[in-house]
């Protein structure tokens, strides 16, 4: 994988110091403009990330926590625990929250986009009122998210206002289904979850799309081309790196989401079901409610890893897009 | 190429190895010194006394305003003590675990520290608040209070006492006097055991008062915060257990702990709770009690000081279930009665510097008149049994009171946040089987999910 | 002539689609606002009708009342704004250095900073913090349950997925306007400023907003990091509504309308800078 070119000098010894050097003095502005973030990540990202990743190989449970750091060695058994140990009781809960998790991505992410796209390009033309709706397409997304847990939990009572107008209204379905327990848990985590979302990617669509020079849809129109071509010709091409990036943002969002699923389900403190339970959900109960620290962090270190590789793939693929030049 | 890439992740990793490896000797260094010159200063500071000391006191949501309500007890002691400054911070009960893990781990934290009764024997294992033992006769010593609530303040096996019992959440039936009256039933009678508690139930279900159709019982399902305080008072009515007498086996899956979850979820499976309940939660449960929806449901005292709270201030006393209310103790099992006793205790944080004047405030705040006036502004029941005592001239408490002597807590051990975890998990899984949305009901599958749940828990008891 | 019929249809069927999007998008912020004008006990029995029977104004009085919401309010402004400013700042500095240069190590930086979002909050919950006790105990400085301990957080938190945001708007801009633009005479940050700001804008913006909302809504941290009402944010306080004795779910859906009114009221407000409007060039408006 190549990461960086720099031209190549045959006559100077091409060491590793001589390259920073003058890597350095080419790109001095860069490098200063980078800085300020780089020393926010070592001191709030990277360093902490090490304690943690050094908390994976820990004892750490209610009675060593104390110690921290200096907590009993464990080796890798957190890791075996979690990998290879059938019986452990862990890994299970942790296979339905995978499953979950990976649902739930996958449907949020798809949804989000296309809707967010969709309305980016319906509300990209003239009509009356359109500040009115740019506004009110927005508003999903500033409700805090463990109120949008609160409040959608109401909506989706058995006798609460969704069933009301599905059943009672619409008549869609003979009778009126659970949507907090059973297997209906997961559309009641990914509705509100797509609900709440949408909005930021109609916005960065939309501040996309005003970027693509009119003339390129003049020059097309002359050629004759219709609306549909006209879509995927130029606004998709010239979008693709604001999709590239959105796309990957969104997959380490719904991966990591936590807020709408505990609060949907006993304030926080129940068990949102075998098909509620997703993996920060799960995390979260094996760190703080089963009080094991190390496991947690080996968990959420493997996660990491995984993430990673799903990040490799993206970049892979976006590689063209995202290359600056 | 891959060379110069090598070469980086090289540099960089030399770069952080060296960051945490000053880091990790650093961090440990730290946390001893802390602890280390706490105790020491905790000890000297204090003898020369009415200097000017803040304190800072963690609690729960534990009444409509919360802050203001506790610092409302706590003036006459602050009026008379000037040179004590007290704040207050509250914690809501879904993130208070994972705050108080942390302030434990680092020592930096309050001064006093409300817990609940199963969080006592963890944060004292984790070495996170002070032994109390040497003061207990301070506040009148163990007899002022409920044998099961003094339990947790305690590690199961171990003298040393950690917590001073603040209040107690006891479980007790509530139904509608109007419903019985209307059946036909005596409420002396109704609920004195499973037999007759069930026939109280066929009989008030599908009753219709003030034109609204009742359900007999109101059960919260899953999404509840209490999923294992409602189970496990009718598995202790049957005969079963948590765990067995030394706390090293798990009983709660055995033969007489399945004829009690059998019971209680069986009254559900039978048409007696209306199964849209089994997604509520406990407040959606009082809820439908009071709009008249259910003719019984288990809660507690809180529940009273709602019936006499008009509802521009949150509570339902326009409600007529308000005036039309008894309280009954749990019926009795093949066992006898039984009850669940939770509640909060009063600990003192490790890392504070003022532990004399930390425990001043606790001996305030478990005096008589402290624990009626905070009783009375939470609605919970007050630990001290004399002052629980003299509440009894409402029947509503009298009958809670009562039921406070059939209580039961959980085994008092270190693993029992855990322990209580994996049961919220498995309990919810078995509400779901008896709502009818995963599986079939039946005595196997239920005991499956029980077995399940003991294997868990006897992972966590073997760590 | 049918072809105009055609346009106007279509002119027409769009702008109902459209209306009715934006029904199904409000159609739960209204029932919020709806239902926190009922008592706790309707809500807690599940609302099916649309009319208000009797408003409970009381509980847009009563929430200030119950929890110190004011101040709350108060910091969550604060370290959300800053926040904000400091993330955007430093967003635009690194993502323009990551668009517009090819330096050693820049692939490995974009990376990197992909990889910091990886890390689950509860994996460095506990290190952040004693790494914040730490930094107090080497050089005095207070760092928990204060505002500059919570921006510092919040603007590394934010910044990595800012960067690559605001880096894929730079990107986007073709070099060549850049370019005419030092041809022209400007220098580097001039044509920074004449061209790529303003072309940029609507993804500044809407960055700055992704920052100022995402801020707003953490809640894991700013419980852990502060301690007392003085710094503790919406997040932390909002949920001392409901709980195991209290749950006030009028109360907290009538301070999620009043947390939701003034970010609704700001946007509105300023949307057309931010959506519409850019005429710079050959942008379209």
């Amino acid at each position: 994988m190549e990461i960086s070119r720099i031209p190549e000098q045959p006559q100077t010894r091409n060491t590793v110091a001589t390259r920073f050097k003058k890597g350095f003095r080419e790109y001095r502005v860069a490098y200063f403009f980078i800085l300020p973030t780089f020393l926010f990540m070592v001191l709030v990202h990277i360093f902490p990330m090490i304690q943690g990743i050094w908390m994976s190989f820990l004892k750490l449970n209610q009675f060593t926590l104390s110690k921290f750091l200096a907590a009993p060695f464990a080796g890798i058994s957190n890791y075996k625990d979690l990998l290879f140990n059938e019986s452990n009781p862990v890994r299970q809960g942790l296979g339905y929250a995978l499953r979950n998790t990976a649902i739930y991505s996958v449907v949020v992410t798809i949804a989000v986009m296309v809707i967010g796209l969709m309305v980016a390009i319906l509300l990209n033309r003239d009509f009356p009122g359109r500040g009115i709706a740019r506004t009110a397409m927005l508003l999903p997304w500033v409700v805090p998210s463990y109120v949008v847990g609160v409040l959608w939990g109401f909506m989706w009572q058995k006798e609460g206002i969704i069933n009301y107008i599905l059943v009672d209204i619409l008549h869609l379905m003979a009778e009126k289904p659970f949507w907090l327990i059973g297997q209906n848990t997961i559309w009641a985590i990914i509705i509100p979850t797509v609900w709440r979302s949408w909005p930021f990617l109609m916005v960065i669509f939309l501040a996309g799309l005003q970027t693509i020079p009119e003339d390129l849809y003049e020059a097309s129109k002359i050629d004759g081309a219709g609306r549909l071509r006209q879509f995927f010709s130029i606004t998709l091409p010239m979008l693709k790196p604001v999709i590239a990036v959105q796309l990957l943002f969104q997959i380490i969002n719904n991966v990591y989401s936590y807020n709408i699923v505990a609060m949907m389900f006993g304030n926080g403190s129940g068990y949102p079901g075998k098909w509620g339970d997703l993996l920060m959900t799960a995390l979260q109960r094996q760190t703080f409610g089963y009080w094991s620290f190390g496991v947690g962090a080996a968990a959420s270190f493997l996660l990491m890893g995984a993430m990673l590789i799903v990040v490799g793939v993206w970049y892979r693929i976006f590689r063209s897009e995202l290359r600056a030049e | 190429m891959s060379k110069r890439r090598g070469s980086f992740v090289l540099l960089s990793l030399v770069v952080v190895m060296s960051m945490f490896l000053s880091a990790c000797g650093g961090s440990s260094n730290s946390n001893s010194n802390l602890s280390d010159t706490d105790t020491g200063t905790g000890n000297t500071a204090e003898g020369t006394s009415k200097k000017d000391v803040t304190l800072t006191a963690w609690i729960m949501p534990n009444s409509p305003k919360p802050d203001k309500d506790f610092m409302e007890v706590m003036k006459p002691y602050l009026d008379q003590n000037p040179n004590v400054k007290l704040n207050v911070t509250v914690l809501d009960w879904g993130s208070a675990w994972t705050k108080i893990t942390t302030a434990a781990t680092s020592g930096e934290g309050p001064d006093i520290l409300q817990l609940g009764t199963t969080w006592v024997p963890a944060i004292a294992a984790m070495n996170g608040i002070v032994d109390l033992t040497d003061r207990i006769n301070d506040i009148g010593g163990e007899g002022n209070y409920l044998p099961a609530s003094w339990e947790t303040t305690k590690i199961k096996g171990q003298s040393e006492v950690y917590g001073i019992p603040w209040f107690v959440d006891a479980r007790a039936l509530f139904y509608r006097t109007d419903a019985l009256e209307k059946a036909g039933l005596d409420s002396a009678t109704a609920f004195k055991d499973w037999d007759t508690f069930k026939q109280t139930l066929v009989k008030l279900n599908g009753i219709e008062l003030e034109g609204q159709k009742m359900t007999a019982f109101g059960v919260p399902g899953k999404n509840d915060w209490n999923v294992p305080h409602n189970i496990f008072p009718w598995i202790w009515a049957a005969g079963g257990n948590v765990l067995n007498e030394d706390n090293t086996k798990v009983t709660f899956n055995d033969k007489t702990a399945l004829e009690g979850v059998m019971y209680y979820t069986g009254l559900a499976h039978e048409g007696l709770v209306d199964k849209a309940s089994l997604e509520k939660n406990s407040s959606q449960i009082e809820s439908d009690f009071s709009e008249g929806r259910t003719a019984v449901m288990v809660s507690g005292a809180w529940m009273i000081k709602n019936f006499a709270t008009p509802p521009e201030d949150g509570g339902v006393g326009d409600k007529t279930a308000s005036k039309n209310y008894g309280v009954a103790a749990l019926p009795a099992g093949p066992a006898g009665p039984s009850t669940f006793i939770g509640g909060s205790h009063l600990t003192i944080f490790k890392g504070t510097k003022h532990q004399e004047a930390a425990w001043d405030v606790i001996k305030y705040l478990s005096g008589d008149e402290a624990q009626l006036a905070y009783a009375k502004a939470s609605g919970q029941l007050p630990a001290k049994k004399t002052v629980m005592d003299s509440l009894t001239s409402d029947p509503g408490y009298k009958a809670l009171v009562e039921a406070t002597n059939y209580g039961k807590s959980y085994p008092a051990i270190p693993q029992w946040g855990p322990c209580e975890t994996a049961l919220v998990k498995y309990f919810g899984n078995i509400w779901d089987i008896v709502a009818g949305v995963s599986g079939t009901y039946s005595e196997e599958s239920i005991q499956k999910q029980l077995d399940d749940a003991a294997n868990e828990v006897s992972a966590i008891l073997n760590q | 002539m049918s072809s105009r019929i055609k346009k106007k249809l279509e002119y027409h069927s769009l702008n109902v689609l459209t209306w009715l999007i934006v029904a199904f998008v409000v159609f739960p912020i209204f029932w919020m606002v709806k239902v926190s004008l009922h008592t706790n006990g309707e809500i807690l029995q599940g609302i099916t009708s649309i009319a208000i029977p009797d408003p409970q104004w009381m509980n847009y009085k009563n929430l200030w009342e119950t929890v110190n919401f004011g101040q709350f309010f108060k910091n969550s402004l604060v370290i959300c704004f800053v926040t904000m400013l400091v993330s955007c700042l430093l967003a635009i500095l690194a993502g323009y250095a990551l668009a517009r240069y090819k330096f050693p190590g820049s692939g490995l930086f974009g990376m990197g900073i992909i990889g910091t979002q990886m890390i689950p909050g509860i994996m460095f919950l506990l290190p952040i913090y004693l790494l914040f006790l730490k930094i107090k105990d080497t050089i005095g400085l207070p760092m928990i349950d204060t505002y500059w301990g919570m921006i510092l957080v919040y603007s590394a938190f934010y910044t990595p997925m800012s960067i690559w945001i605001i880096r894929s708007f730079f990107v986007a801009i073709p070099k060549d306007l850049e370019e005419s633009a030092r041809i022209d005479g400007c220098n580097r940050v001039q044509a920074f400023v004449r061209v790529i700001l303003p072309l940029s804008l609507p993804g500044i913006i809407a960055m700055c907003v992704y920052i100022f909302l995402t801020a707003w809504d953490e809640l894991l941290f700013a419980w852990v990091l502060t301690t007392t009402p003085e710094v503790q944010t919406i997040p932390v306080g909002i949920r001392l509504f409901v709980g195991q004795y209290t749950n006030r779910y009028d109360l907290l859906m009538s301070a999620a309308t009043v947390v939701t009114l003034p970010v609704i009221i700001t946007f509105f407000l300023t949307q057309k800078y931010f959506i519409s409007g850019m005429t710079a060039g050959a942008v379209k408006g």
